[in-house]
């Protein structure tokens, strides 16, 4: 790896004109003369960004000569965005910015809105969710999520329950889940989009389809990148915490400190989750046995077993904007959580006493530096060390029933017979589910990708990456030792090396993206070959077999700015992808069971679409947003209700496994329309709809499959989500902002069986969450309220398990500002 | 016999009384659409397939025919389309039971949502099948997969068990002690749903049977006795070798003895005292060595003579063999065997599914070394054996064969090869007349399994 990279850096140097580069610098002050302090100033072209000294001095170096366009924004002031042309070794600017009006947060917003729009116009199916607002709500990063285009979270419960995204009909490890661009599963289950909140996050990234060469791996179906707030250009600390329904609170803070004259920078931030999730289930799905074994349905039920606790911590040390490096974090992250597991993948039988705990200490090197040796160059290195754990413990044999209490046996005949009545323990020696467990996994993970990028001339640029993975996992029953000298042990690493090459040209209009992967994967498994003495002692003679697989995949994407405003963006790509641990090697804590069968699935994926605006009407202002995609697999590896229970031996387990699907196509339309009136009332609207087919066409005797063309089971395959805010000033005290929000969402029903019956059946959902959001005239305290789910509508999940009702949920937020 | 001609003659009546109901319905109101109570229908039940062709895994299709709609090869039947027939709501083929008049049927749901759970549908011919009374929790006991039949009329027996083998000292030093063989069993009301008695007890070997490694991995079909005093559970009896290599699961830490079935002394029986469901014993035959606990299909019958006729090896083997256990004595008549290769003079004949028809005759369902679906009517008396051939023969698979149907002189069998279309097959056991009766369509990777 390192010898590739010097050997290219090497490479780029000697081929490589140096090219001529001049200073910027100047004064950033207010109307009244007064030095800005602290005020971001930045080239966004460049990716280069620094803040203001006391003095309101800036200054950026080592700039190629060109125009730039130069924005300097502060909390204090509007935003100053003017063309700067660097052409001599110094180039001076002094600014006079406008103090901060009411409308200062908008102004933000349309700056946030430019950078969304320079991603979500390159090409890629992207959509770039904004955590701003969000992160001074009760919303949880996954709400955020489910409420964008396309994106569908399924989530097993309330609170902290497992969470699987589908976007447009891609699901499971199709989708990669990223945390600044490493996979979020280094991290583990204690730093995930369950727990992360809003306020640590600056946005969050939704590729559908093709990704970019920064986030390649074994993904198809497209990524969720959540980037952590980087920012690290003044002194600041926020604090929040909310209280709601269901016993759930959270608590966040976050500080940022830096030292102007040496750039060393601290970035501190924590969480604290918890909640009962004891919310009521009336649904279909809730039964109560009663002493005759009779079983009563929708029976009303609070979860009684569903506690989830959270807390985590990420500080990062470091420089920004030295001489040496644009951003160097040593950073270290630890989490903690247990969750209760309520019941199997159907709420049939509440479990209690089955729990897990999920330990994550996570260090991190974050390097990057545009302009390395040579103008244009850029380098970028992310490199995780991960040491996570998870227990499982279910050892309670009793078995329950929805109303908290155990179940208790105790029939007419019974009592006729002078029989006493029976606690019932769980059938064949078995505890919550299957055999009673106490099981620990410690898995060992290296994550580092690496990225070189030069800009041969403006508008060409070629990139390399790199992506290195290792995982060593070491399972340790706890209830049955099991002597490891004996076991087989199986070693997994994979390194993916991809180029991608980016143009514009016609005038900047249209922007093109190739680029080709190349994954390669080693397994090494040591079986012991233990030899038995009579007394019991043995010996080993350990043989060691590996393998190795690779694959070759390519993509391209296209973006033409035809006329003013308007994009057509397309893309496409051919790739395979391995079967995750986790699918091969089964998760006992999220119910999943081994399949060592499975194969590495195709895909062949198509996106086109167009994006349009915004529009400005002076006061109304809209964009428009639609694209259609076309997405084969081959050997889809799809979650299936289990079927593999089948020897004498096995316990009947409620689990699921995966397996290969053969052949299927999944096409749709996605479309989102932006609204904005007089900067004050905002309205987004968005559908997504898609038929995920069966595309076996003939049986192994050549006879026709009369499934072909068939929708796929268990894929919530149309959602419409709907969004309204309005803001009004001075509410109550003067310079007080105040919005308020109303979210809707609807999912179509679907079936999670082949053959349609109204048992099987998911029905249709309608979900309104309204909320409201009181910013005090001082500006640092921020309160909110929170109604979900207001009309207590019986939603439902993966394989039907119902989520909250209504809940009432109150946050207070309080930023200190430079200190 | 003299129940048979009434049947016969009931039927005749109610064939006749439908085709007179049937003309006169166009007459009078339209409105009236009355269960027709008299019709003996004939339920048949096919498996869908989930993933893999054949897998039985998507659950079970039910839909009843008359008896002329069975025996008419003009009569062409897809009980595939969505809301045809009756959807039994499992993610994999439950064990579906029924009334001995046809009239009602009883499904206990394997695996999913409703995994353990009891249903009893009226019959009211066609896709028609109407929920009555209680649903039970059975899982409780049993399972969310359980084993279960109707035992007798009106009474469902279902049972489960679990192992767990003893040992001292530390893996890989470790010495056998015993397998701990601990089973459940519930009674259930079918017809006023509800568990009537539930037990559980260790399997009673001998401390030397334990010794020497026996246990029981799997128990199913079990069966009242005649007098309905006793309760008969069939076993599948294992053996490991107490002196072989033990191994250790690496993932659930289990440590196991190699298998010794070789020495297996022959298949065993629980007996329990009933209702009480008390007093368990074990009873051995020598005669076979391979379990009697059936797979997805009753194997224990009550001959006319009120003895209980057994078939053992169905679930692994495909073996030959059917047993007698004593009316008298509740205990193996280990003299008698029944021996179908031998009866039919083939080699490798292994029995999938059978039923007790009247006057010490059997029908069974059988394959040949694994292969093929063939039919026989068997002798239990004088031990013979008449084949009777249909076209499918070579291209079916009765492995998840649940019921034949019997109704007086009538057999009922839906025969269909997976993904192939088929007919219900009638043979007439008095006169031994087979009709290729009504055509069945087929869908992709399903297959037919049953007739009730």
């Amino acid at each position: 790896m390192k010898q590739a990279l010097l050997t290219l850096t090497i490479l780029f140097i000697s081929c490589v004109v140096q090219a001529q580069t001049g200073k910027l610098s100047g004064k950033v002050s207010d109307q009244s003369g007064k030095a800005v302090e602290g005020a971001t100033v930045q080239i966004k072209a460049l990716n280069r960004m620094v803040p203001t000294d006391e003095k309101g001095i800036y200054e950026l170096k080592d700039l190629s000569f060109g125009e730039y366009q130069l924005e300097i924004s502060s909390i204090e002031s509007r935003l100053y965005s003017t063309k700067v042309k660097i052409n001599q070794d110094v180039v001076v600017h002094n600014a006079i910015v406008a103090p901060a009006g009411d409308k200062s947060l908008n102004e933000v917003t349309v700056v946030e809105k430019t950078v969304k729009k320079a991603m979500e116009t390159s090409g890629f199916a992207v959509a770039i969710i904004e955590t701003k607002e969000a992160s001074l709500r009760n919303l949880t990063t996954n709400e955020l999520l489910d409420r964008a285009v396309g994106v569908r979270v399924r989530q097993n419960g309330g609170v902290g329950s497992n969470v699987e995204y589908n976007l447009n009909g891609m699901s499971g490890s199709t989708i990669g889940i990223f945390i600044d661009g490493i996979e979020a599963s280094t991290y583990g289950s204690s730093f995930n989009l369950n727990n992360i909140p809003p306020a640590m996050i600056d946005r969050i990234e939704v590729y559908k389809g093709v990704l970019p060469s920064h986030l390649t791996g074994d993904y198809v179906g497209g990524a969720i990148n959540v980037i952590l707030k980087k920012d690290a250009s003044r002194n600041n600390a926020t604090v929040a915490m909310s209280y709601g329904s269901f016993n759930t609170y959270n608590a966040d803070a976050s500080v940022i400190m830096r030292n102007n004259k040496s750039g060393l920078s601290f970035r501190g931030s924590g969480f604290y989750t918890y909640s009962d999730n004891s919310y009521e289930m009336w649904g279909k799905f809730a039964k109560y046995t009663d002493r005759n074994g009779i079983l009563t349905r929708d029976f009303r039920a609070k979860r009684f077993n569903d506690t989830y606790k959270s807390i985590g911590g990420r500080f990062e040390v470091g420089f920004t904007d030295v001489k040496w490096a644009d951003q160097f974090f040593l950073g270290y992250n630890i989490s903690d959580t247990y969750k209760d597991i309520p019941h199997g993948t159907t709420t049939g039988q509440p479990y209690v006493g089955r729990f897990t705990e999920y330990q994550a200490h996570v260090f991190s090197l974050n390097y990057n530096k545009n302009n390395l040796f040579t103008n244009g160059l850029a380098l970028n290195i992310n490199a995780v060390r991960s040491s996570r754990s998870t227990y499982v413990q279910d050892t309670v044999t009793t078995l329950y029933n929805w109303d908290g209490n155990p179940l208790i046996l105790h029939t007419d005949y019974m009592i006729e017979a002078g029989e006493p009545p029976i606690i019932m323990k769980a059938p064949m020696n078995g505890a919550q589910q299957g055999l009673p467990t106490i099981s620990n996994v410690d898995r060992k993970i290296i994550n580092a990708r690496s990225n070189l990028a030069y800009t041969i001339v403006p508008g060409h640029r070629l990139s390399l990456n790199h992506k290195f993975e290792r995982t060593d996992r070491d399972d340790t029953n706890l209830l049955r030792p099991v002597n490891k000298d004996l076991i087989t042990v199986m070693e997994v690493s994979k390194n993916i090396v991809s180029a991608n090459y980016e143009a514009e040209t016609f005038g900047r209009k249209l922007r093109t993206n190739a680029m080709v992967k190349y994954t390669a994967n080693n397994t090494m498994q040591t079986d012991p070959k233990a030899t038995y003495n009579a007394d019991g002692s043995y010996q080993l003679d350990p043989q060691t077999s590996r393998t190795f697989d690779d694959n070759f995949g390519y993509g391209a994407t296209v973006s033409y700015n035809a006329v003013s405003k308007f994009y057509l963006i397309a893309s496409m790509e051919n790739s395979y992808i391995m079967p995750t641990e986790e699918q091969m090697y089964g998760n006992l804590e999220n119910n999943i069971l081994p399949n060592l069968g499975l194969r590495p699935e195709q895909n062949i994926n198509y996106n086109i679409g167009f994006r349009l605006g915004i529009l400005d009407f002076g006061k109304h202002k809209i964009s428009f947003y639609g694209s259609a995609f076309w997405r084969n697999g081959y050997d889809k590896v799809t979650r299936q209700t289990v079927d593999s229970v089948v020897t004498d031996s096995d316990l009947d387990i409620q689990a699921t496994s995966f397996v290969n699907l053969g052949r299927t196509q999944s096409r749709g339309v996605e479309a989102e329309v932006l609204y904005i009136f007089n900067n004050r009332l905002n309205a987004a609207l968005n559908f997504s709809k898609f038929n995920a087919l069966y595309k076996r066409n003939h049986d192994d005797n050549g006879v026709v499959d009369d499934r072909y063309n068939l929708q796929i089971p268990n894929e919530p395959f149309f959602t419409i989500n709907a969004n309204v805010q309005y803001r009004l000033n001075n509410l109550f005290q003067d310079k007080s902002i105040t919005n308020v929000y109303y979210n809707t969402g609807f999912v179509g029903a679907y079936d999670i069986a082949w053959h349609p019956s109204e048992g099987s059946l998911t029905p249709a959902q309608f979900s309104h969450d309204l909320g409201a959001s009181y910013r005090f005239p001082a500006g640092k305290i921020i309160a909110s309220l929170d109604a979900k789910n207001v009309f207590n509508s019986a939603l439902y999940d993966n394989f039907g398990v119902q989520k909250p009702g209504r809940g009432i949920y109150f946050k207070l937020n309080y930023t200190i500002g430079k200190f | 016999m003299k129940q048979g001609l009434l049947l016969r003659g009931a039927l005749f009546g109610a064939a006749i009384a439908s085709l007179t109901l049937g003309s006169c319905k166009k007459d009078k109101e339209p409105s009236i659409d009355e269960p027709q109570n008299d019709t003996r229908w004939i339920t048949l039940t096919a498996a869908l397939k989930q993933t893999n062709d054949g897998d039985g895994n998507g659950g079970t299709l039910a839909y009843a025919i008359s008896h002329d709609q069975a025996i008419n090869p003009a009569f062409e039947l897809d009980i595939f389309p969505v809301g045809k027939g009756l959807k039994l709501e499992s993610p994999r083929t439950s064990r579906v039971q029924a009334s001995a008049d046809g009239k009602y049927l009883y499904d206990i749901q394997y695996t999913g949502a409703d995994g353990g759970i009891f249903q009893k549908f009226r019959v009211d011919g066609q896709g028609k099948y109407v929920r009555e009374g209680n649903e039970v929790n059975a899982a409780i006991i049993l399972g969310t997969s359980p084993r279960w039949v109707k035992s007798a009329e009106g009474v469902g027996v279902g049972v489960s068990i679990a192992n767990e083998t003893l040992y001292t000292g530390t893996f890989p030093a470790v010495t056998f002690g015993s397998i701990k063989s601990t089973a459940a069993v519930a009674s259930l009301n079918l017809d006023n749903p509800s568990i009537l008695n539930t037990a559980s007890f260790e399997v009673p070997f001998t401390a030397q049977q334990l010794a020497q490694g026996y246990s029981i991995g799997r128990i199913d079909v079990p069966i009242i006795n005649q007098a309905k005093n006793k309760v008969y559970i069939g076993c599948n009896i294992s053996k490991i070798n107490p002196i072989g290599t033990p191994t250790q699961n690496a993932t659930s830490g289990v440590v196991s003895w190699p298998s010794d079935a070789a020495n297996i002394a022959g298949t065993v029986t629980i007996v329990l005292d009933y209702p009480t469901l008390k007093n368990p014993k074990l009873i051995w035959s020598t005669q076979s060595k391979y379990g009697n606990n059936g797979y997805r299909t009753m194997v224990q019958h009550i001959g006319d003579d009120g003895h209980v006729y057994q078939a053992t090896g169905v679930n692994t083997t495909g073996c030959p063999h059917i047993l007698r256990i004593d009316k008298n004595t509740n205990d193996y008549d280990n003299t008698y065997l029944f021996d179908l290769s031998q009866a039919l003079n083939v080699t490798g004949a292994g029995i999938k599914a059978w039923r007790y028809l009247g006057n010490n005759k059997g029908f069974v369902m059988y394959d040949i070394n694994k292969a093929g679906g063939y039919l026989a009517l068997i002798d239990l008396n004088t031990k013979t054996a008449t084949k009777i051939p249909t076209e499918y023969e070579a291209r079916l698979n009765f492995d998840q064969h649940q019921s034949i149907a019997v109704q007086g002189d009538f057999v009922y069998v839906p025969l269909t090869p997976v993904s192939e279309a088929g007919n219900v097959f009638v043979y007439n056991w008095k006169t031994g007349v087979l009709t290729k009766g009504a055509k069945l369509a087929n869908g992709t990777g399903h297959r037919f399994i049953g007739a009730y």
